[in-house]
């Protein structure tokens, strides 16, 4: 297949002048494309880049300070090799952060290039090679790892790797030693840049080359001549070994930190799920992001690589096979197999980017082949030339394309929200000694980082979860708080525990760039502050004491403290550096391997294919493109006419709406006089509230389908709805009629006809506050000693038990709450805290939480709210652990929010139930009303249940709710809980207060209800 | 050149290296073996502890060295001398006042002492109310300021506190205290009327603004409420107006803006309804949308521990009886035109509720169509298994009728 020729010394230097100058062209290209792009910004909106760069503001400030205080209460920057970090730190002196994280991305595009040529040059001819670098700069799974990953250290460290190797391969061939020098301090480079990148690289790229080198003297006899002639392969395998050692070495003692840490300080966190590491064929999504799109620019040439695997580079090839398995993530059982625990830990993209990688040098040397080799000639031969052209030509076409599309996906697809201008944010940080709280945001997506890298301000969240030690994040797989809903019902336990316990991490405000969570903030006792000028809402939780001056932290031996502030970047120095010895103890091209000296076979004058076999090629090709047209045909077809059944327009109106595609679900609608698109616009924004401003449709089954007429004229659909909201989880059963028309089936609504006086101008007095603006004086003062503690009534609370329901099915685990009420005695408005923590028999508190929702947080004078201390989830007490007691304590501080009560209710028990009818006689919106009921027994207050109405009522609306009497399965009271004497007023009344006043139930128990709502305007 | 240079170089590093040597050598050898007794006098002035050292039956040489160290809270501070004119003068600078201990070291002679440093004149204070806010009546908490003055080094004085208070409606009075354990507690008068009692607070130069404290009303104990509108039709647009007027507490202050008020109000069978409203200046407006089904209610109103109420209310029917025109049109089932009791047509968009029921009763299916002028109709799906009738609700009537022409 190969040319058997020797070339010349002239013809071999004419060949690595031709592929030097591909190389430039694909450097060129490189920077043009890839260049332009993260000068633009295009980092920006990618998922890692801003992190790398909040990294680097660390650095920026203390380059010799291992810990990072502003996430997670502080973590280790050990954690992570830092040399792409110190370079950002170290350029964004002059140029910025943002900027310096753009030119070193760039830095190390042009490096990966040089790297791509230098390594193809090991296994193809120069001109090959210089095609690999067009291929690289073209590369979709690039373009995805830059520009939708944003990937640095991966990139940075994968072009020392790739620069590294010819090193390793000339020292193993010619055993000079500037090539070992040079290499080991390109890998130390590689390590100092990302570690994982040396481990496996050394496995992936750096074995197969060596083994190459190795068996390089067995000549054409390969692995079959190793018997024989193993005494000759003895030199180089000696070499190599040397070479790995001095790789190991470095591997240690460049991040020598890390190493100590990851043993002193092992990662508890349970796994986070990772779309890489999902089935692809189960989730097309994930496959498409993770698997379809890398491979996109790459994976026709596959089965050319694989050919490879009879000729001496099989090494690679083996190489490449076991990347492209372990990149198909949990498509197959082999990566779990082969990865073992890492496989929960590692996302499994970085094996297919390596694969892509590993690649190049096949792609160039296919396209080589083709352009001129006996590749083309076979193309021509089935083909013709001009179908080869212009498969060619279409195959450049959709290569750029590709890569055009994958560099610009986060513009046209977002992943991220809308930049946020941080300005706002940072000065209300600043101002006021904001920055000894903590705050929290939500919704900012990956520009959390960017946050944080302008602000001194903390944080309990975080954007790097191998760091976090926090028992409360790392019992839990949600990736962050800021996106917790993307998590589901465990993300927003998660959110929910910080938000119920904000004092023990001092997390005072929280900056809601997703209103989704607004209900949840308001009903957990946080309050609107306002909006700031970037359209971030802000909001404050009262009575949470400061951070501490002093904030807790461990220290690291000094000796680590130098040598990672200083042996990362000294690799890199010296990796550069090496490159002068390189100028004196030039590669000679015969030190090279010999074998890839030579171009692809040319084609033969003679024909390369029988006429026979040219039919038969041509009948396969035929054949396969018929059964995919057929196929593709016979699928779109079936799905067209699924599409057009009646519960699949329901299903397809839900999901229109559901992403807010109007004109989509609107042309699902039967058309309707007085129902234009207008109108039905205006019907679905004219009632906001819980379901239509802050749910998201979470699942849709049809529950029936009934057909009226022969043939069917009508249809009646019944649907449930699921809706997701921060308030938990609700179920909605609509009935849709729908009616055949030309267009199919259509969906029929009406006008929304909704109930409404005439015009009436209402004027209602009302109370509003003013609280001098929050400031703490100086850094020594007492806050404590400016919070004026309204007085308390607590009387008694119980402790109960209960069985929670299990989500896997029946049966549920046994679950604790603290049930009472509390009064506010004061003349002054009052901000609730309640707490409650579980004891065992030793008297030691064995779980701990505030009362969270079930409670009214903020209390008119001489009000009463009852609360519910719930200990279930991540809230239960440790498994195994006896609860032999309870304590409550309740403290409160004055408050001039939350005195608006605008709302009444009607109720009739109804069985079991009891029907709320809940009017809006105030004179502002309520845009998601609550009931709280309280179920008395003859005892006291028993048990609390609550029901959100899912539409907002204006003023003047109504709107019924039905809410269950029952207490829970399992209920039984264990006792009273002990109730703190600070600061509060304990009465020796029973829990029951105020149950003479409430009404009757079925069986002896009775009820009271409590009212409030969350208003969309605040106050 | 270059040997001069290197000469010339040579003597500057050597001058420069001797000076250095020269300056940090050790003092020049004194005349030490002082064997006798030493006698040691200490003076405190602003900032700084005075000790002069003379020997005992003899003058000390001059040049004898010696030293004291002075203990205190924050530690030991020493000092060094040599002795001139016959006497060792030490001064330590110190500034926290209460005792503290020294010890004197001249040759062989050792001598440990104390020494009690006063406070000075107080310059600065810091004081505060506990709490913010206590009510006219009830006196359930003491109002209290809490005063420390300090002098210019920051020590707290002993001085006296003088706090001038000004209670509402009252003449200024005068309190004196004296520190205890640091700190001067003042109980301020207990105020009778509500307002703002201002204070101000004097120990030596140090003063303060004038301080602020809210005298806010007792606990609500009397209030009227009346029934402004008692009678309405259950229509959906009437509803009983309730006012809450003169909530007081005991003493006839206007009760606290903000201060709770809870409604109730109990119709036929278990029907009830509740509300809480704010008072605004001891009055409230007690809003009750009229249910549709008729009858007489009981309304009762609670704010702290005073009961308010009871009031009779009305509640009319908004049909007349027997009016609720339900009929079927081929398939679809008309209602209406509907009239009211006093009428007029509905509010357009009042519901009107179908109910599919089974044999038992059981409602099987239910849906909702809106009034417009007066009538909807509703075009009914296939009926559901084991239905036999319709019932249709609105505005409190109902009517019940066979499935008719549904399929």
């Amino acid at each position: 297949m190969w040319s058997g020729v020797a070339l010349t010394l002239t013809e071999r230097l004419a060949g690595e002048r031709d592929g030097l100058s591909v190389l430039g062209a694909a450097l060129l290209l490189m920077a043009l494309l890839h260049g332009t792009l993260l000068l633009g910004g295009s980092f920006e909106r990618t998922y890692d880049a801003l992190i790398h760069i909040f990294f680097a503001s660390h650095y920026a400030q203390a380059w010799f300070d291992p810990w990072e205080p502003r996430w997670y209460t502080g973590f280790w920057m050990v954690s992570y090799p830092p040399l792409a970090h110190y370079l950002i730190a170290a350029l964004g002196k002059t140029v910025g952060l943002k900027l310096a994280f753009a030119l070193v991305q760039l830095f190390a595009l042009l490096l990966l290039t040089v790297g791509v040529y230098r390594f193809s040059r090991l296994f193809v001819p120069p001109r090959a090679a210089g095609y690999a670098t067009i291929a690289l700069a073209l590369s979709s799974s690039l373009a995805e790892t830059v520009h939708v990953f944003g990937q640095l250290p991966t990139t940075l460290s994968l072009a020392f790797l790739l620069n590294a190797i010819p090193f390793a391969w000339a020292w193993t061939r010619t055993g000079h030693w500037v090539f070992l020098a040079q290499g080991v301090a390109w890998m130390a480079a590689t390590t100092a840049a990302h570690h994982v990148t040396t481990l496996f690289g050394s496995v992936f790229f750096t074995a197969p080359v060596l083994l190459v080198a190795v068996l390089a003297p067995l000549g054409a006899g390969g692995l079959r001549g190793l018997p024989r002639h193993w005494r000759a392969t003895l030199p180089g395998a000696l070499r190599a070994g040397a070479f790995a050692a001095l790789t190991v070495v470095m591997l240690v003692v460049v991040v020598l930190s890390y190493w100590a840490w990851s043993r002193a300080d092992p990662i508890t966190q349970v796994p986070i799920p990772h779309a890489s590491r999902f089935d692809f064929l189960a989730n097309p999504t994930a496959g498409l992001v993770f698997w379809v799109v890398p491979w996109a620019s790459t994976l026709l040439f596959l089965p050319y690589a694989w050919a490879q695997a009879r000729t001496w580079r099989w090494p690679l090839v083996a190489s490449l096979t076991l990347l492209f398995v372990l990149g198909t993530g949990g498509t197959t059982p082999i990566p779990r197999a082969l990865l073992r625990g890492a496989f929960d830990i590692l996302t499994l993209d970085r094996f297919t980017f390596w694969a892509t990688m590993l690649i190049l040098p096949f792609v160039g040397l296919a396209v080589q082949d083709a352009l001129g080799g006996r590749l083309g000639a076979r193309l021509t031969a089935v083909l013709g030339a001009r179908v080869r052209h212009v498969a060619v030509a279409g195959l450049v076409v959709l290569t750029c394309g590709a890569s055009m599309w994958v560099s610009t996906l986060t513009r046209h697809r977002k992943f991220q929200p809308p930049e946020i201008d941080i300005t706002p944010i940072v000065s209300f940080l600043e101002k006021d000694q904001h920055w000894q709280y903590r705050y929290l945001d939500l919704g900012f997506g990956d520009q959390m980082a960017w946050l944080s890298a302008n602000t001194r301000a903390t944080t309990p969240d975080g954007n790097y979860h191998s760091a976090r030690r926090l028992p409360e994040l790392t019992t839990t797989a949600v990736e962050r708080l800021e996106g917790a809903k993307f998590s589901g019902e465990a993300g927003l336990e998660s959110l929910r525990y910080f938000l119920t316990t904000p004092e023990k991490h001092h997390l005072k405000f929280i900056f809601s760039n997703d209103a989704f969570y607004d209900p949840l903030l308001h009903f957990t006792g946080w309050h609107r502050l306002g909006t700031l000028e970037n359209g971030v809402a802000l909001w404050e939780r009262e009575d949470v004491p400061p951070l501490p001056a002093r904030l807790p932290r461990p220290e690291l031996p000094t000796y680590q403290v130098v040598m990672w502030g200083v042996l990362p970047p000294a690799a890199f120095v010296v990796a550069l550096a090496s490159l002068g010895l390189a100028a004196r103890r030039r590669t000679h091209p015969d030190e090279l391997e010999p074998r890839a000296q030579a171009a692809p076979a040319p084609a033969p004058t003679g024909a390369v294919m029988t006429a026979g076999r040219v039919r038969v090629v041509r009948g396969v090709l035929v054949g396969a493109v018929a059964v995919l047209s057929v196929t593709g045909a016979v699928a779109a077809w079936g799905s067209v006419r699924a599409a057009r059944a009646p519960e699949r327009v329901v299903l397809r109106y839900w999901d229109a709406l559901d992403f807010r595609r109007y004109p989509e679900a609107y042309a699902l609608v039967q058309p309707t006089r007085g129902l234009t698109q207008e109108r039905w616009l205006l019907d679905l924004s004219a009632r906001g509230g819980l379901r239509a401003s802050y749910a998201k449709l979470a699942d849709l089954r049809v529950l029936s389908v009934k057909y009226d007429g022969s043939p069917p004229a009508r249809a009646f659909v019944r649907v449930r709805l699921r809706w997701f909201t921060a308030l938990g989880s609700f179920t909605d059963v609509r009935d849709h009629e729908l009616r055949r028309s030309t267009a199919g089936w259509r969906i029929v609504i009406r006008p929304d006809v909704q109930e409404r006086a005439p015009v009436r101008f209402t004027l209602q007095p009302s109370l509003s506050a003013f609280t001098a603006p929050r400031r703490l004086t100086s850094p020594g003062d007492d806050s404590a000693s400016a919070l004026d503690r309204p007085r308390l009534d607590l009387p008694e609370a119980r402790l109960v038990r209960f069985d929670s329901p299990s989500p896997g099915g029946p049966g549920g685990r046994a679950s604790y709450a603290i049930i009472g009420t509390v009064r506010n005695e004061d003349a002054r408005p009052a901000d609730l805290t309640i707490s409650g923590a579980l004891r065992d028999a030793s008297g030691r508190a064995i779980a701990r939480v505030n009362a969270g929702r079930f409670a009214m947080h903020k209390l008119l004078p001489g009000e009463t709210t009852p609360f519910m201390v719930l200990f279930e989830g991540i809230n239960a007490p440790p498994r195994g652990a006896r609860v032999a007691g309870a304590s409550v304590d309740a403290r409160a501080v004055v408050t001039g929010r939350g005195l608006t009560r605008n709302l009444g209710a009607w109720s009739e028990p109804d069985g079991d139930s009891l029907r709320v009818q809940v009017a809006n006689t105030g004179t502002r919106e309520a845009t998601v009303p609550r009931v709280l009921l309280g179920v008395y027994d003859a005892r006291g207050l028993a048990w609390m249940i609550e029901a959100f109405v899912p539409l907002a009522l204006a003023p003047g609306d109504t709107a019924e709710v039905t809410l269950r009497t029952s207490l829970p399965p399992g209920y039984s009271v264990l006792g009273n809980a002990e109730r703190s004497v600070d600061g509060v007023l304990l009465s020796g009344r029973p829990g029951g207060a105020g149950s003479s006043d409430a009404g009757a139930l079925p069986g002896g128990r009775r009820f009271r209800l409590w009212l409030d709502a969350f208003q969309r305007e605040g106050e | 050149v270059n040997v001069r240079w290197r000469v010339t170089r040579l003597a500057l590093l050597s001058a420069v290296l001797g000076t250095a040597f020269g300056a940090c050598a050790p003092d020049a050898p004194t005349p030490d073996g002082w064997s006798g007794g030493v006698r040691v006098t200490s003076r405190v002035t602003r900032g700084e502890v005075h000790f002069r050292v003379t020997g005992e039956g003899a003058r000390l040489p001059d040049g004898t060295a010696g030293s004291v160290a002075l203990a205190g809270p924050a530690g030991l501070v020493t000092a060094r001398a040599v002795a001139r004119a016959g006497a060792l003068q030490l001064r330590v600078p110190f500034s926290r006042a209460g005792a503290a201990t020294y010890h004197v070291t001249v040759g062989n002679a050792r001598v440990r002492g104390r020494v009690r440093i006063a406070p000075g004149t107080p310059v600065r204070m810091h004081a505060w109310t506990d709490p913010r806010a206590v009510r006219a009546v009830g006196n359930e908490r003491v109002p209290l300021v809490v005063a420390q003055a300090y002098d210019a080094q920051g020590n707290v004085t002993p001085l006296a506190v003088r706090v001038v208070s000004y209670a509402p409606g009252a003449r200024s009075k005068v309190t004196t205290a004296t520190v205890r354990h640091l700190l001067a507690w003042i109980p301020l008068p207990a105020p009778s009327r509500t307002g703002t009692l201002n204070f101000s607070v004097q120990s030596g130069l140090a003063r303060l603004e004038l301080g602020a404290l809210d005298v806010l009303p007792g606990v609500a104990a009397t209030g009227v409420l009346r029934a402004e509108v008692a009678t309405g039709w259950g229509d959906g647009r009437d509803a009983w107006q309730l006012r809450l007027r003169n909530v007081t507490d005991s003493a006839g202050n206007r009760a606290a803006n903000g201060t709770a008020v809870t409604v109730t109000a109990r119709g036929p069978g278990a029907l009830r309804y509740d509300t809480t409203v704010p008072t605004v200046e001891g009055d409230a407006l007690v809003t009750i949308p009229v249910p549709p089904g008729a009858g007489r209610y009981v309304a009762e109103g609670r704010v702290d521990a005073a009961r308010l109420g009871p009031l009779a209310l009305v509640a009319r029917s908004p049909l007349r009886s027997g009016s609720l025109p339900v009929r079927w049109n081929g398939a679809t089932l008309r209602i209406g035109r509907i009239v009211t009791a006093r009428g007029a047509l509905p509010d357009t968009g009042t519901p009107v509720t179908v109910q599919w029921l089974s044999a038992s009763g059981r409602v099987l299916r239910e849906e909702v169509v809106p009034l417009v002028a007066g009538s909807a109709t509703y075009d009914p799906p296939p009926v559901p298994a084991g239905a036999v009738r319709l019932r249709v609700r609105v505005l409190g009537a109902e009517a019940t009728l066979p499935l008719g022409g549904a399929r």
